[in-house]
């Protein structure tokens, strides 16, 4: 815990050390694919991810999102708690440039949401790794190619694919189990199989949706264990959930959404609830 | 592109094809009728102009000149012929040289025609070319009128036909191919739509791990294309064996007007690598199209 406890400020000051990165996943990170220049949305900003009263309201009259403010910043871990149709969903979607926000501003590192190319969106992306409730592994393939698939189309040599799932799968713990496919893994294996692939382009950010949805209590925490590690290395961990019972026993920030309005923010440690 | 994710993107799209090989097998079968039709009304159009060449150069208006005509009134009528618009070439034939082509077209019987020269029943005349098939009604007339006529030959009733035949053809052809187009379109566009629909969680995380449009996009526009191309080959092959056997059955007919046709048929391994390339060519632009509508409508990246 205390490796990453210095990243862990709500508002890291400018002199907040860089974060770690593990050796390894550095220079893996060389060589990811070409990226993209943008200079144009360059900006040095202390949070990787900024709302600044943002609002969404869908086509059919639904108000998803209320003048949101969030501020998260470099390294910090963020339980983003509420019921469902609370606006969890669409704050991930707004995140991922899914969808484009009704009014407000949104800034995911580098790139500036409400100015972002089509064509940019998939750089977007690749700063950010998705892992969903329901996993979405694809059944046909075993855990290495499901890992090896997300670098496969984003245009990265195979020497580098060859190279990169190996420490990826060490990573989540599943050098053991690379051959097997989806359905001879259980729940939370197969969460860790979609963990280590929103690992690979060494993103900056880990966005979880549910991710102990469908899995077991006694492995819901391996799994949390194990974004709490992620997020020791140095990556931003957001983890969207319902269930307040895992929010309250580790006692990191978090924000509460309600009816598409944040109704609180507790920093870390806080006493809440 | 680097050339691994190329040929990474081009056996997907071969693999789309195989996923989805029924709806692939109803796109290539009516994609290759629609060029089938095509190719054919193609050869036939070709074919058409040569036998028309043919015929237009074996029935040239003929202008008989009276008998007992003298030479300065022959060469007034000459002068007149060559002033008229839509005239391209007069030639003149004398009685002479009348008689001597009747015996060249006898062959082996012309020494029947020996002695005639003396009294030679055959007229001259003047063998004028038109510039346009279609005027050959009007010449007709104009030329009655000139003096020294004996008669005017024209074909006009087979001009009128050939032609009438090939507008038709035309009209009815394209119609046809119209509607095949358009069904060939729709039914790959369909198939494109299967596939989609198919690798939907694929392309969700494709989208997630920040695969890119073009790359995400790529793997259906090869499907479409190899379904063109499949499709192109087919029609090829089928269009050689139904030429071939065509021709050699035209070539065995003894009847005299079909061996006219048959004479003048249009060799295939002359044209050949136009034929090949036309299918290849339409057949993968319809692929695309059909392929690009379907990803814009069903694929949104």
């Amino acid at each position: 815990m205390d490796a990453g406890s210095n990243c862990q400020q709500q508002k890291p000051g400018p002199k907040l050390p860089k974060t770690e990165e593990c050796p390894k996943a550095k220079s893996a990170r060389r060589g990811h694919g070409k990226k993209r220049p943008h200079d144009a949305n360059k900006r040095e900003s202390l949070y990787l991810i900024e709302f600044k009263s943002v609002s969404k309201v869908y086509e059919n009259g639904t108000v998803a999102l209320d003048k949101v403010n969030l501020f998260i910043g470099k390294g910090e871990f963020v339980f983003v708690l509420g019921h469902s149709g609370a606006g969890k969903s669409t704050l991930l979607k707004l995140m991922l440039r899914e969808e484009a926000a009704t009014k407000g501003r949104i800034i995911i590192g580098d790139y500036n949401l409400n100015k972002i190319k089509n064509r940019d969106i998939p750089y977007l992306r690749r700063n950010l790794g998705v892992v969903f409730q329901d996993f979405r592994l694809i059944p046909t393939m075993t855990a290495y190619e499901n890992v090896a698939f997300a670098m496969h189309v984003t245009n990265i040599p195979r020497k580098e694919i060859r190279r990169r799932v190996p420490y990826i799968l060490h990573l989540v713990g599943l050098t053991e189990k690379a051959r097997m496919l989806p359905n001879q893994l259980s729940g939370g294996e197969q969460q860790r199989v979609a963990l280590a692939r929103a690992l690979v382009h060494n993103p900056q950010i880990i966005i979880a949706d549910e991710p102990t949805g469908n899995i077991d209590p006694e492995l819901s925490f391996e799994i949390m264990e194990l974004l709490t590690e992620i997020n020791k290395l140095g990556t931003t961990v957001v983890v969207v959930t319902h269930e307040q019972a895992m929010v309250a026993s580790f006692h990191r920030r978090t924000v509460m959404l309600d009816k598409g309005r944040i109704i609180a923010d507790h920093a870390e440690g806080e006493a809440r609830l | 592109m680097r050339g691994g994710s190329f040929s990474y993107l081009l056996k997907q799209g071969i693999v789309n094809v195989w996923l989805n090989r029924v709806m692939s097998f109803a796109s290539v079968a009516i994609l290759t009728a629609c060029l089938i039709i095509i190719g054919g009304a193609g050869l036939l159009s070709l074919n058409m102009r040569d036998i028309f060449k043919a015929v237009e150069n074996q029935n040239e208006v003929v202008v008989f000149i009276e008998e007992g005509a003298s030479e300065t009134e022959i060469e007034t009528l000459g002068q007149s012929l060559r002033n008229m618009e839509r005239v391209s070439e007069v030639v003149y034939v004398s009685k002479a040289e009348a008689l001597e082509e009747q015996k060249d077209y006898m062959g082996e019987d012309g020494y029947l025609l020996d002695g005639l020269e003396d009294d030679n029943p055959l007229p001259a005349s003047y063998r004028i070319t038109l510039l346009d098939i279609d005027d050959m009604e009007s010449v007709r007339a104009e030329v009655e009128t000139l003096s020294s006529v004996d008669s005017v030959s024209a074909p006009t009733h087979l001009a009128e036909t050939l032609s009438g035949i090939e507008s038709t053809m035309l009209i009815l052809g394209g119609i046809i191919i119209g509607i095949l187009v358009v069904a060939s379109i729709v039914v790959i566009y369909n198939t494109i739509k299967l596939t989609v629909f198919e690798r939907r969680r694929e392309i969700s995380i494709m989208k997630y791990v920040g695969a890119t449009n073009g790359f995400i996009r790529f793997p259906f526009l090869v499907e479409g294309l190899a379904i063109g191309l499949i499709s192109a080959i087919a029609a090829f092959v089928i269009i050689i064996l139904v030429y071939q056997s065509l021709a050699n059955m035209l070539l065995g007919s003894s009847v005299a007007w079909i061996s006219t046709i048959s004479a003048n048929l249009v060799d295939f391994w002359d044209i050949w690598y136009w034929v090949a390339l036309a299918f290849a060519g339409s057949g993968m632009l319809i692929g695309a199209i059909a392929s690009m509508s379907s990803m814009k409508k069903h694929l949104q990246v």
